[in-house]
């Protein structure tokens, strides 16, 4: 979506339009989630970071300021958000430290699930790639990046990335196939 | 692609661009493409299985539902309340709330209401409509899946001796350990107690059973008539309404508890299961317009839209449907 276009939104969201707040809602949400995931470990807590900003967005609508880059105003809003959250549950704590730092593309798929037996099997997963094939579906599927632009980062042929990424996927799959029935059954034992 | 295994299509840029729904034209292509080739489906869901897993984004249906309790909020009008007066606005939005001055209304049959300190216990109350599903949290952090077509009574903060529930319809809970406060989930004449665990309760009023599913754990069901059955993971207690009896039985997890992760499961479903598991899950009306013709089907399906569940089934069954104000009417090929 062009700047022009969320402009036009943003500018209708500010006199009230439903459709239009709901359109950046969609367009923004699924970035707003990955980049939320980096803050915060809890993934329900990110949940409701987001909504949260929304409700505050929609109940400021007529008093909002005019915004230059509404991704990155509300990257910024998500990530105080979610900072002043964790403060809050380290409030007991003095050191400022403790406040998790973001964290790697590996550490956030296992943090994205939602009970501890899944975590280890996410993690045991992705044990079997290697750290290269890793980056490589990190920039794919994380970064959504080209086979192209993949490959012109690397410094290697693109055809080498797609044969990396799909084995990579075939080693996924295999370790998965008993997995699967767990990650989809997730409560049989 | 008639050959392509499910990391083929996962590694493919336009099967990812449909994933993400990044570019429409992706998107009408692999909708199409999968519609007409159902033999392929087993590896277009282990495809987006595998996709669900790297893309670190929030799944589907999640997000159908965050964007509901969104639209909830925005659509009611007053909005005095901020926020951040409750991390979870959908409560106050959606709920009436209700003020029982004590628990004793519910009455745990082990327990002399006397013995009971009169301790305020504010209920709330959530519905849901067909075709939605919601995910509660309580406030012993507890986590409640509550299906289709089926309301839960619980306390604003639990009673500090007993955690106790009613239910209407469907639900799967995972329930948050705490040995000195029994968890009890009351549905009709049966109440279940659990310590800490993972099960799946289906009292729906329009069927005349109640079942309970255990996943993990250790559960104990009791009747009105004080018979009391402890149930292993693996097992389900069947209670007959009717006759009050209570028996254990094993059961299929996927077809038990595959609704909250977005299952719809049919093992020889005669049309009328069919046709109330469709009603349940999307809020289509589904009408067999010859009503002497029998079937049974069987087949599974994740998180598909409601067209293609039913283009799966007319397939199979030599039906011809069309799906005209959420009514969907089915009739043999001609």
């Amino acid at each position: 979506m062009s700047a022009h276009t969320e402009q036009i939104h943003w500018q209708h969201l500010k006199m009230g339009d439903r459709e239009a707040f709901m359109f950046l809602y969609e367009t923004h949400y699924q970035a707003l989630f990955a980049f939320g995931c980096r803050v915060s470990m809890d993934r329900e807590l990110v949940k409701d970071s987001i909504h949260e900003l929304f409700c505050e967005l929609w109940d400021r609508r007529s008093r909002l300021p005019e915004v230059e880059n509404i991704k990155s105003y509300l990257f910024t809003y998500l990530k105080r958000k979610l900072l002043r959250e964790s403060q809050d549950a380290f409030a007991s704590l003095t050191d400022t430290t403790t406040i998790p730092a973001e964290r790697s593309y590996e550490e956030m798929l296992v943090e994205m699930q939602s009970d501890e037996d899944t975590k280890q099997r996410v993690q045991h997963l992705l044990s079997k790639l290697t750290p290269g094939q890793l980056e490589m579906i990190r920039l794919k599927y994380y970064e959504q990046l080209s086979y192209e632009a993949i490959a012109q980062r690397l410094q290697v042929q693109p055809r080498t990335v797609y044969n990396q990424v799909s084995e990579a996927l075939k080693t996924l799959r295999k370790h998965m196939q008993v997995f699967s029935s767990l990650l989809l059954f997730l409560f049989v034992r | 692609m008639e050959h392509y295994q499910a990391e083929d299509f996962a590694a493919e840029a336009s099967f990812i661009a449909y994933y993400f729904k990044s570019d429409p034209e992706a998107v009408a292509f692999w909708e199409h493409w999968i519609r007409t080739h159902p033999e392929k489906l087993d590896e277009i869901v282990a495809a987006e299985n595998l996709l669900d897993l790297l893309a670190l984004r929030l799944p589907n249906q999640e997000f159908d539902q965050e964007k509901a309790r969104l639209r909830q909020y925005i659509d009611t009008p007053t909005v005095s309340f901020a926020p951040r007066y409750n991390r979870k606005p959908w409560l106050v939005a959606a709920s009436v709330l209700l003020v029982l001055g004590l628990v004793g209304g519910f009455l745990y049959s082990n327990r002399s209401t006397s013995s009971v300190e009169p301790e305020k216990v504010e209920w709330v109350h959530h519905s849901n409509p067909n075709g939605k599903k919601s995910k509660l949290t309580l406030s012993d952090g507890s986590t409640v899946i509550l299906n289709a077509a089926s309301t839960i009574h619980y306390p604003k903060t639990f009673h500090s001796t007993i955690r106790e529930i009613k239910l209407e319809g469907e639900a799967f809970f995972s329930v948050t350990h705490d040995s000195t406060k029994p968890f009890i989930v009351q549905t009709g004449d049966l109440s279940t107690q659990v310590l800490g665990t993972e099960f799946n309760v289906s009292a729906y009023p329009k069927n005349d059973q109640i079942t309970v599913s255990l996943h993990q754990g250790k559960v104990q069901l009791k009747n009105i008539l004080h018979q009391q059955l402890v149930l292993r993971p693996g097992q389900q207690a069947v209670y007959q309404t009717s006759n009050q009896t209570l028996t254990r039985t094993s059961f299929d997890s996927l077809a038990v508890s595959g609704w909250k992760d977005g299952y719809l499961v049919f093992k020889n479903a005669d049309f009328k299961t069919v046709a109330q598991a469709i009603e349940q899950m999307y809020g289509y009306e589904v009408i067999l317009k010859n009503p002497t013709l029998t079937w049974h089907y069987t087949g599974s399906f994740h998180r598909e839209e409601v067209q293609q569940v039913i283009e799966n089934i007319a397939f199979s069954k030599h039906l011809t449907y069309t799906i005209h104000h959420r009514k969907i009417y089915l009739s043999a090929e001609k």
